[in-house]
This record gives structure tokens, C-alpha cells and sequence, in this order.
């Protein structure tokens, strides 16, 4: 069954290495694997020691394909199709340079999530249409929420919308079967069938609803929480339990990486006692390793630990 | 004759057209409320209100014209409620 892997998580914890290691390991079992990172700090190709900057997906191996998303470039394309299309409907815009003020909308409050869950659709699109496990590098945690919750987030705002929406075109068209079509500018809709708006807001109810339904899929989407030997990771971890608990995601496995690490925390009470919160959830421990993580030296045997579990 | 029913035609044309006037103001001034309302919503943000995301105002903005100026419309007058409201009632 075709699956997706999301591997979530506090800054620092060894996702991109359980990620990265999952990936080959699938790879080497003859399935075909898109790993992804849609963090914009990526380290992903420093991982399988590639050289930083390259565009675009880039394969491996048979079985692998890696690609760190340019999340800039997704807001840019977004923006630029939002300035054509206002050039095309405003035409006294035809003269002023639009693309400088969308320069500065790059830059406002939600526009990165969006840029991410834009990169995201278009990955979903290629694991649909061949690609038999999708892994997701995720950026830390704050970002990734809210990534989770923009399509329910938005599926109130349009469900409100479209209310409103629906009363404006019954209005106009009440008015029109009064005193005529005329009544209204040539152009402006009078029903749901021409109304780009209404259209618009479809598009994006869909959207969303695919998104929001495929998160809560506990079948074919997994989400894998990494977590160290560590209070501030730990509490970061039930946070994210916690929060997607609200939109009904659920967290499927906890991977306790660079156990080992200190030996104060392996006797520290009260991790233990933090660790007790996340006992409902499967539970594998991966120790640390002295010597740098590659793929070459400890991949398979890190995939290997909880690969099973996942599949 | 012929002449006089077709000054009765146009008069009764008229009264009818005026009838539809009325009847329909209240509907108008409605429909210029909600089409403001929508307009605020998407672009809430901007006056600080809690707004949708704002790829989803963005997204609807270059097919907002209408609701834009009808918008800036009323946030013109909104220091003269009272013709507003003289204007749907019909006074003066």
C-alpha cells in the first residue's frame, strides 16, 4: 500500500537522519521512495553528502529520489499568478509595476505556511502518480502545525464565505428578475454558475478537504514523532500530540533517538516521569552513536529499528 | 384615442417602474452590506480583524473589483449613517 511519512519533531533531534535512513532502507527494499524536505533550512542533501543548492528532485539511486523543496520559489510563482490575473481584471493596473508590491506580501503573516502546503499538494500529486512511499522532512515544530492546521483553519473560513457568497448572488439575482439584468454592470455574476468567486472558493474547499482528510488518515499517512532524551524536546513532542489531537491527527510512533547520549538523563526522574505521558504511544529507542551518522555506516541498522513498525 | 392610450400605457409603465423602485431598495442597500461584508472579510487583515489566511484573500483578490469599491464606499460614508439609512427609507 502506498503510504506518507511525515517525521516530526522539536530543531536537532534527528529527523532528517531517521528520515534520510528510512528512505534508503526503502529504496534498498526495491520500493520506489520521494524523500522531501519542506524545511526552509534544509540539510538534507548535507546528509547524503550532496552539494547544497540544487534545484529540483535528484536521484539516487533506482529507488530514490531526494528533493529539497524551494519554498521561496512556490510563494514567488503563487504571487506572480496573482499579479497576472489582477492585471487582467484591473486594467487601470496595467501601468504600475505590481510585482514590487507583491515583494512585500511575500513577507506576510501565513504566506510561508502557504508556500509549504502549495510545495506539499505538488508532492502529494507526485506520490499519486507513482511513487510508493512519500517521506516528509518537516521543518520544526511551530511551522509544522501550523501546516496541519491550515486546511481545517481553512475550511471554517470558507464554509462562512461561501455562505455569505451564496446570499450576495441570490440578492443580485432577486434585483435582476425585478428590474432586469441591466440593472447590474456587464460582467458581474447573478449566479453560482458564473461566479469566479464562488468557483474559486470551491477549488479551495476541495483542496483543503483532501489535505485535512488525508492527515487524519491513520492508514496510508504516518507521522513519526522524534524525540531526544530531553525535557525541552519531550514537553515539544506532547505539544504536538496534544495539538493535532484537536484536529483528530494522531502521532503513530515516537522514536527516542541518541538514547545514551548523557548519562544524567537516564536516571533523571522527571523525564521519566514526562516519558510515562507518551505511554500509549509505540515506543522505539535508538541509541547514539559516537561517530557521525552517514548513510553509509549506520543507516540500515537505525531504518531497520523501526522500520517494521512502520510498515 | 390611440395617443391617449399610450399616455396611459407609459404612465402605467412609469408607476410600475416605481413599484419596482421601492420594492427593490431594501434589497439593494442588503446586497451593498453583504457585498461590503465580504469584501472586509477577505481583507480584514488590513484593518487588523481576524481574517481568513491570506493566501485565500490573495487568491480571490483580482476578481474582487466590485466588492473593493463598494467597500471604499462605505467606509466614505460611514461618518453620515443617517443618509444612509433617509436613503433606504426614502425621504427627501
Amino acid at each position: 500500500m502506498k503510504k506518507l511519512f511525515f517525521f516530526l519533531g522539536k530543531g536537532g533531534v534527528g529527523k532528517t537522519t531517521l528520515a534520510g535512513s528510512f528512505a534508503a532502507y526503502l529504496a534498498n527494499n526495491s520500493h520506489k521512495v520521494f524523500l522531501a524536505s519542506i524545511d526552509p533550512a534544509h540539510n538534507l542533501f548535507d546528509f547524503f553528502g550532496m552539494e547544497p543548492g540544487k534545484k529540483g528532485p535528484v536521484k539516487l539511486s533506482e529507488g530514490l529520489t531526494v528533493e529539497e523543496f524551494d519554498i521561496d520559489s512556490y510563494l514567488k510563482k503563487f504571487l506572480k499568478e496573482s499579479s497576472r490575473k489582477m492585471k487582467k481584471t484591473y486594467h487601470y493596473l496595467q501601468m504600475i509595476n505590481l510585482e514590487n508590491m507583491f515583494d512585500v506580501l511575500k513577507h506576510s503573516p501565513g504566506m510561508e505556511e502557504y508556500a509549504m502546503l502549495a510545495a506539499l499538494q505538488e508532492l502529494l500529486d507526485a506520490w499519486e502518480s507513482g511513487v510508493d512511499y512519500m517521506i516528509i522532512d518537516t521543518p520544526p515544530t511551530g511551522l509544522m502545525l501550523k501546516i496541519f492546521f491550515i486546511p481545517n483553519t481553512t475550511l471554517l473560513w470558507i464554509g462562512k464565505l461561501k455562505e455569505l457568497r451564496l446570499k450576495i448572488l441570490e440578492r443580485r439575482s432577486q434585483i435582476a428578475h425585478i428590474k432586469g439584468k441591466d440593472e447590474f454592470e456587464e460582467g458581474v455574476p447573478l449566479d453560482v454558475s458564473d461566479d469566479v468567486i464562488f468557483k474559486e472558493l470551491q477549488a479551495q474547499e476541495e483542496l483543503s478537504k483532501k489535505l485535512s482528510k488525508m492527515f487524519a488518515d491513520t492508514e496510508i499517512c504516518k507521522k513519526v514523532l522524534v524525540l531526544n532524551y530531553d525535557e525541552l524536546s519531550i514537553k515539544e513532542g506532547l505539544k504536538i500530540i496534544n495539538d493535532l489531537s484537536t484536529i483528530n491527527v494522531s502521532v503513530d510512533l515516537a522514536v527516542l533517538n541518541k538514547k545514551g547520549m548523557s548519562d544524567a538523563a537516564a536516571n533523571n526522574e522527571k523525564l521519566k516521569g514526562l516519558l510515562k505521558k507518551i505511554s500509549g504511544l509505540t515506543r522505539i529507542e535508538i541509541p547514539f552513536y559516537r561517530e557521525q551518522v552517514t548513510p553509509r555506516n549506520k543507516m540500515k541498522e537505525i531504518a531497520k529499528m523501526f522500520a517494521t513498525e512502520l510498515l | 384615442m390611440k395617443e391617449r392610450l399610450s399616455k396611459i400605457k407609459e404612465s402605467f409603465l412609469l408607476f410600475a417602474k416605481g413599484l419596482r423602485e421601492r420594492s427593490t431598495s431594501a434589497l439593494e442597500a442588503e446586497l451593498k452590506e453583504l457585498e461590503n461584508a465580504f469584501a472586509l472579510i477577505l481583507l480584514g487583515a488590513l484593518t487588523g480583524m481576524p481574517a481568513p489566511p491570506s493566501y485565500l484573500g490573495i487568491k480571490l483578490l483580482p476578481f474582487l473589483e466590485r466588492e473593493i469599491r463598494i467597500m471604499i464606499c462605505r467606509s466614505e460614508s460611514l461618518g453620515d449613517i443617517f443618509a444612509d439609512w433617509f436613503d433606504i427609507l426614502d425621504f427627501g
